[in-house]
């Protein structure tokens, strides 16, 4: 009974402030203008941290990230392979002591096996 | 498993492109150049149109029955090393060769190739030859031949007709899916040695592999191996990147025939041979590449909201729905696993209409960065339209094709793996907000000057596309001949992996009663 009298009272009030022209600025505040700010809520909820997230695995993640650790990859097998390339010099005497070196270090591990 | 045609059906199907490929290289340049261009074409198109009425053939004498192989040709080959020329479709395959029948056609006339159109026919009809290689091989020797078989003229497709990065793109892509190929040859090799110390026979025949004891540790180790070539070829998450540069610096036709063929052979082989040969490891690692493909249609799709590079935001929804394609398979009902093979199919269709038309916006305005198109709706409104059915086709609206796969797929996760199926859902949501994002700022808007001359689509064009467009809407509409030719083969592979990991998939998900297991084993199809 209350809540019909009221909305009814709200129509007669509603009527004659609306029925002419459908915006009236000084009656609306910001918050019914900006429709409770609804809008705005879900860009500062949703959309900015969404773009920022969505930016954030484009330009960080993908790219230095995943991809940063495949190139990487490529990288270091090229720096490993540039680094090896200094031994293979050809002259015989340094692959000849690397035997002996190499020799030594089996025979002292083969010692201390047999020793224990 | 009998040789049910006295016509090796599949055998030329592989000899014809290659047949084709070897003509094409012949022809003489002493021709003159416009001569020598008509020549090619026409030899390119007759060989991929000859493969594609040979594919239809094959699809049109498939009978599902009980879903194992059929049109088989075995012949010996190699025997001291176990190797055979074992070919033989089932209906997870079928269509797969239907599809790339199809596709390389109209990749060989959807853009324009400005130098040098000798070398891409012939390279486009080799591909051709190693994807259908691919996708019929029972042989894992075989299958690894033509696997490796298609890296070569995709690198040269690349390299010799790309855009600006062709180069580097062109080695990442060869060099990442080699190192994945290399763990799969071990892994080839592997199971072949522990198959021969069990029974004493070397063989790389897969029904023959399919009966070996193997431990679980092997069985994941192995499935590991064999996963790794996969996972890069498809590409699932985190695999991918060599995907985005490929697929756009590719010329159209490379670019159709990667995402849209090649990247089937990576999921194809996860469901035909991960499945058939480590069921013990697919169930045990079933939520690890649940989780890696809801990842990469979470994170593929997020990653496409911000890419304004058309090339690049296919590239990245690719990534999505083929997430959509290994949650299918590793659900392990039949309706996730069907719905996962139309998906490859699906897929492949859309994905080489978005190509072909982002190629001719390409000829007409030389970019694809969306930020420079604008409203491209009004000056070429049929353009616009075949780009808006394979987008929403892609976004899974129902009444189109991408909708049954992906529906599929997800009520086939949410009967075994529901939070997976979940957490999928959203990627549907973010399908739709990339897709449209990308549209409205090329297509809607009044045009600039740049854009408000844009030639709309040729007879020509409109022929090329036009196959793709009606079986996107008929595959949308009337999916039922084609799943169930699918679905005894799925049923079939799902019996396996059940029977050898004694698992059960919930009886709703085949739309029947529980399977009557005997001793252990899979029962055969139940469907009649």
């Amino acid at each position: 009974m209350v809540d019909s009298v009221v909305a009814v009272a709200g129509l007669a009030v509603a009527f004659p402030l609306w029925s002419r022209r459908p915006e009236a600025p000084r009656l609306e505040p910001a918050v019914l203008q900006r429709a409770y700010f609804l809008d705005d809520v879900y860009d500062a909820v949703i959309g900015r941290p969404g773009a920022a997230f969505a930016t954030f695995c484009a330009t960080v993640v993908d790219t230095k990230v995943i991809d940063g650790a495949v190139n990487g990859v490529g990288r270091a097998a090229r720096a490993a392979g540039g680094g090896l390339r200094r031994i293979q010099t050809g002259y015989v005497r340094q692959y000849a002591l690397g035997i002996v070196l190499g020799l030594v270090v089996l025979l002292a591990w083969m010692a201390t096996r047999a020793w224990s | 498993m009998t040789h049910d045609t006295a016509f090796p059906f599949l055998t030329v199907l592989i000899l014809l492109p290659a047949g084709a490929a070897v003509v094409a290289a012949l022809v003489p340049s002493s021709l003159g150049e416009r001569a020598q261009r008509m020549t090619v074409q026409a030899v390119g198109l007759a060989g991929s149109l000859a493969t594609l009425a040979l594919a239809i053939t094959v699809a049109v004498r498939y009978q599902a029955g009980d879903g194992g192989f059929r049109l088989v040709s075995q012949h010996v080959w190699a025997p001291t090393l176990g190797i055979s020329w074992h070919l033989g479709v089932d209906g997870i395959s079928v269509f797969l060769v239907l599809m790339a029948a199809l596709l390389f056609p109209l990749a060989l006339v959807a853009g324009k190739v400005d130098h040098n159109p000798r070398s891409f026919v012939t390279w486009l009809l080799l591909l051709e030859a190693g994807c259908l290689g691919s996708f019929v091989s029972l042989d894992l020797i075989l299958f690894f031949l033509f696997f490796e078989l298609t890296l070569v003229p995709v690198y040269f497709v690349i390299a010799g007709w790309g855009f600006a990065r062709r180069a580097y793109a062109a080695i990442k892509f060869f060099v990442y899916t080699f190192l994945g190929s290399a763990f799969l040859l071990v892994g080839i090799v592997a199971v072949a040695f522990l198959h021969q110390r069990q029974t004493g026979h070397l063989t790389f025949d897969l029904v023959a592999l399919s009966t070996t004891h193997l431990g679980l540790a092997s069985q994941v180790l192995l499935f590991l191996a064999f996963t790794a070539a996969f996972a890069v070829k498809a590409p699932v998450f985190p695999f991918h990147t060599w995907s985005p540069d490929a697929y756009a610096e590719a010329p159209t036709g490379g670019a159709v025939i990667l995402a849209a063929v090649m990247a089937k052979m990576g999921t194809y082989g996860i469901l035909r041979f991960d499945l058939t040969l480590f069921p013990r490891a697919v169930v045990d690692l079933a939520p690890l590449l649940l989780t890696l493909g809801v990842i990469g249609i979470l994170y593929g799709g997020i990653v496409a909201c911000v890419t304004r590079d058309l090339k690049r935001l296919v590239a990245y929804s690719s990534l999505a729905h083929l997430g959509f394609v290994v949650l299918g398979t590793f659900a392990l009902t039949t309706q996730g696993v069907t719905g996962g093979v139309l998906q490859m199919v699906n897929h492949g269709l859309v994905i080489a209409v978005l190509f072909i038309v982002i190629g001719w916006i390409y000829e007409r305005r030389r970019t694809w960065q969306a930020d420079q198109l604008r409203g491209l709706q009004r000056a070429a409104p049929v353009l616009a339209a075949v780009f808006t059915v394979a987008m929403l086709a892609a976004i899974g609206l129902p009444g189109l094709n991408g909708f049954v796969g992906e529906f599929l797929v997800l009520t086939g996760t949410f009967l075994t793996h529901r939070w997976w199926a979940v957490a999928a859902t959203g990627g549907v949501v973010l399908a739709a907000l990339y897709l449209l994002w990308a549209y409205q700022q090329a297509f809607h808007h009044e045009p600039d000057e740049a854009n408000a001359s844009v030639r709309d689509l040729s007879w020509r064009e409109g022929a090329v596309v036009a196959p793709l467009i009606v079986l996107i809407v008929v595959l949308g509409v009337y999916p039922k001949p084609v799943l169930d030719r699918i679905t005894p083969s799925v049923d079939r592979l799902v019996h396996h992996v059940e029977g050898a990991t004694g698992t059960n998939q919930p009886a709703v998900a085949t739309q029947g009663p529980p399977p009557t297991r005997v001793s252990g084993s899979a029962t055969p199809g139940r469907r009649p």
